[in-house]
Parts: structure tokens; sequence; C-alpha cells
């Protein structure tokens, strides 16, 4: 089950699950950031390690693979819903802040 | 701080060591001797640098949350997060404890952590359960001594290895506190920069200049009580244990520390170590102290004053037993002087401080002879206090002592008699 933590998500934190709508290796997922966010999110390694175990610990996303250290992993159904949540949010907070921001143009 | 090189070949090892609030001293040192030529290595019996070009090296210091403080190696979840590390353009170079040291290869490498999580892992790290054990520890041992007080003032507080056994626990809880504390505020302040997005720096030596911190102040005040009890202890097996134990922790330490075992028999080796070392306390002190505390038969010639140098006497003095406590607060003198005949038993307590006086006669006195019948010899002893209680023996309070004489055959000392005894205790 998902917690509090991960009601609203953080840049690196929804750009990692982004990342793992595919499976992916823990150590390539910085790389794929990069490339989602058109190098402008970089996820440091000490943050991403931490994040990863947080997720797999609250059933965000699961391992698939584990040879030797490298792991690979991939986004539940919990993660999917969390992450559509979270897009949807940020939607809505486009489309409202559509109208005054062209204003401001 | 922990000072001393020794030099092999092209390598060396540096005894230095540095705490989880200041990982970026540590970062620092590293890059700083790069910069001479020395590259660290890895941990060994302390930190190993290996002789090469001086280069301009950037190094992380890394509090990692999965480490324990048993770790004399890098476990396998350090080398997990290692992988993603490299992977990043940060070589790994080695870990010991919750401490992991990179060095950048890649220029444009992300950096390891966001400045907030370095602070808080910094915090965990300084903050976590086992220092918080340490310091309930350190807390329950230095109330014991101090409890103690309650009952045995009189035979505590002159004593060097109480006073040392009280400062060390009491220190180490003050010390401990204070880092704790250090830890929590630093780290407030430091989160604050690290939110309005300024750059932080965890340590006190950003400006490459030494900054004096608590726990040098610390080490300093530890080393400087161990000193003192040296000093102050005429007791050569009491020295000799307390040598012993500092030699065996650090050989321990040092062997611990070359070997580098995995988590599990880490913990395994210091858990008998510990249990070891208590046996060996406890042993070692039940042979040295005696019932009367710290002392021996002093030998025939040790007490000050004997039977024969107050009063007439054909008694032939068997044996004589002295004890003698010192410290900062005065001295506590005990003789027992045994005759074929009769015996003299005579405390001396010598102190500045009026308090400390005041107590020792409140309790020898005062509440242990209150309700007998004693009799007023103030005048003779030319004293502030001086009493003769029912079995004779006298209680006599001067402003800077008290001395408390025990004649078994119950004489009435003359004037001139405790002039001679006053003399011969020095207590004119």
């Amino acid at each position: 089950m998902a917690r509090e933590q991960f009601q609203t998500l953080t840049e690196p934190m929804y750009y990692i699950l982004l990342a793992l709508t595919e499976e992916c290796c823990g150590v390539d997922i910085m790389e794929k950031v990069k490339e989602i966010s058109h190098d402008r999110v970089l996820v440091g390694p000490g943050t991403l390690y931490a994040m990863l175990a947080k997720f797999e610990e609250n059933g965000v996303i699961q391992m698939t693979t584990s040879e030797g250290r490298r792991k690979s992993y991939i986004i539940t159904d919990v993660g999917s819903k969390m992450l559509k949540k979270e897009y949807d949010r940020l939607m809505t907070m486009v489309e409202d802040g559509q109208l005054f921001c062209l204003v401001l143009d | 701080m922990l000072g001393g090189d020794s030099m092999k070949a092209k390598v060396k090892t540096v005894l230095k060591g540095f705490d989880y609030m200041h990982c970026d001293d540590f970062a620092k040192y590293l890059s700083d001797m790069a910069a001479k030529g020395w590259h660290f290595k890895e941990w060994g019996a302390g930190l190993k640098f290996e002789k090469g070009e001086p280069e301009q090296a950037v190094y992380a210091v890394e509090v990692f949350q999965k480490a324990s403080e048993n770790d004399m190696r890098p476990e396998p979840k350090t080398q997990e997060f290692a992988e993603y590390c490299e992977a990043a353009g940060w070589k790994f170079i080695d870990a010991k404890q919750k401490f992991c040291i990179f060095k950048k290869i890649d220029q444009n490498a992300t950096d390891l952590f966001t400045s907030e999580e370095r602070v808080d892992n910094a915090r965990k790290g300084a903050v976590s359960g086992s220092a918080i054990v340490l310091l309930v520890m350190y807390g329950l041992n230095a109330l014991l001594q101090w409890s103690g007080f309650s009952s045995m003032f009189e035979s505590r507080i002159f004593s060097a290895q109480v006073f040392f056994q009280i400062s060390i626990w009491t220190v180490m809880f003050i010390g401990q506190s204070l880092l704790l504390l250090y830890a929590l505020i630093k780290s407030k302040q430091l989160k604050k920069k690290a939110r309005l997005g300024e750059k932080i720096y965890i340590g006190s030596r950003e400006d490459g200049k030494y900054h004096m911190n608590i726990r040098d102040v610390y080490m300093v005040i530890l080393i400087g009580l161990l000193m003192y009890y040296f000093f102050m202890v005429d007791e050569i097996a009491l020295i000799f244990l307390n040598v012993a134990i500092i030699v065996g922790m650090t050989i321990f330490a040092f062997v611990l520390n070359k070997i580098r075992p995995e988590r599990d028999t880490s913990i395994i080796i210091q858990v008998i170590f510990s249990i070891v070392l208590v046996m060996s306390i406890v042993f070692f002190t039940m042979m040295i102290f005696t019932e009367d505390g710290v002392g021996s038969d002093a030998g025939k010639e040790s007490a000050p004053l004997m039977t024969t140098d107050y009063r007439e006497s054909n008694d032939v003095i068997e044996d004589v037993s002295s004890y003698l406590d010192k410290n900062i607060f005065g001295s506590r003198s005990r003789y027992f002087v045994f005759g074929e005949k009769h015996a003299i038993i005579y405390n001396v307590y010598k102190s500045e401080y009026a308090w400390i006086l005041d107590r020792i006669w409140k309790e020898e006195f005062i509440e242990q002879k209150s309700n007998e019948e004693v009799v007023d010899c103030t005048t003779d002893w030319n004293a502030e206090k001086a009493f003769r209680n029912s079995v004779g023996t006298y209680y006599v309070r001067y402003e800077n002592a008290i001395l408390i004489f025990n004649d078994d055959e119950d004489v009435y000392l003359s004037k001139e008699q405790i002039d001679i005894i006053l003399e011969k205790l020095e207590l004119r």
C-alpha cells in the first residue's frame, strides 16, 4: 500500500516512476530519467537508491530480476495508479493556471 | 582528534577520525592529501594512502543509511549502492561503518544526493540508535556513580578511582549529549540553507582552518582525566589494570580494523571481546580491592603514629595496615596498628573544602553517635570541636581536617599525649 508520503510525488519520484513504466535496471534509471526529461531532471545515485528502496517497500515498484547486485524493477499497479493520479493532478494544475498564465503572457 | 603517521614504502597510514557531522571535512582532507600526492586507498588500522602524482581530486564522503555502525568493510547493500554511484561518474573507493568514500571520475557526474538528503543522512548517522544507546549507558553509569555518594560519602569523596569513574562517565555523558545536540542544531541550520538553495558544507573547516569542535574538546578532557588519574593513584595494580584495559581495547580496535571482518563476524567478535573484557575487569578489580578499599599491609613503619609514640608500653607492634585515598578534594588516611596486646585505629580526613568536612563530620559523628554519651574535649585538642564517646573514640574537627581516633584500651588522653598525636599526624 502506498503511504501518505507518496500522495504528492516530487519531481524525481515522478520521473523515476515514468522510467519504470518499462522494466529497467536500477543503475540505468538515472540515464533514462535524464532522457525522458530532456536533460532537465538529474537524479543522483544516492537519491535514486533510497527512492527505489522506499518504492519497493511500499509496493509502488517491484523487482523483476536480480543478477548479482544488478536489479531490475518495474512499476506495479499501485504505482501506476499513483503515477496517473499525479499526472491528473498536474494536468488540473496546468488547466487551472492556463487562463491566468495566458493573461500574463 | 587522533594523530600520527607511519610511513612504509609508498603507502602510509594516518590515524585520523571524523564524525558524520564533519563528512565534508573528511572529503576536504582527502582532496588536500591528493593534492600532495597521497591518494586514499582504503581503511586499515587508519586511513591508508598511496603515494602518486599530486592531483586536484574531488572526493565525496557520504553517510549511507543502509550501512551499519558494525560494518568494517563494504557490505552487499553498500556495494550495490556503489554501483549506482559508479554509473553516475563516481569511483567507489571504500566504506566503513556508514561512511562511503567516492572519487569523482566524470567531471559532469551528478551529485550523489541532494543537499537536504545529505544533511538528513549526516544527522541520522550522528543521532542514531547506537549513539542514543551510548548516551543512556554513559548516563546510567554516571548516575550510578553519583548515587554512591548518598550512602558512602566519606569513603568515596577522596577516592581517586571514584573521582576518575565519576568524571569519565559524566564527561562522556555530557560530551555525547553535546555531540547529539550539535548534530540536531547544525543539521537544522544546514537544512534551512539547503531549502533556500544555498551551498551547504557539513563540517567546520570549509575555510581550510582548524576550528575547535566538541569532539576535540571532549577528547582532550578525557585524556586529561586519564593523565590526572595516573598521577593521583598510588596503587600500582590499579594503574596497571587501567593501562591494561586501554592497551587491550586499542589492540582490539587495531586488529578489528586491520582484519575488517564482515558485519555478522564483527558483531560476534565485539560481543565476545566485551564479555571477556568485563569479566577480566571484574576479576582483577576483586583481586585489587580489599574489603576496606585499596591498600594493603603497609609494613610496620608505615603508620605515622604507633601506640608506643604516645604512651609507655612494652607492646610489640605485630601488624600495620594503611589505606590512603586522595584526589583534588583532599585525602583520607586510615591506619590500623595492631600490637600484641592493643590496637589503635585512626582516620585522618584532610580537605580545603569545608562542605566536604561538614558532611563527613555529620555522617561520622552526628548521625552515628547522636545517641551516645559524649564528653566535650575541644580545649584539649585545641580544635573547632572535639568529643570522646563512651567507648573511647575521639572525634576531632579542625578547619581543614577531621581526626577519628580509637585506642582499644579506652584511655583518657592527656594534653601531652594529644600534642604528640597531633604532631605525628601533622594536624597542628
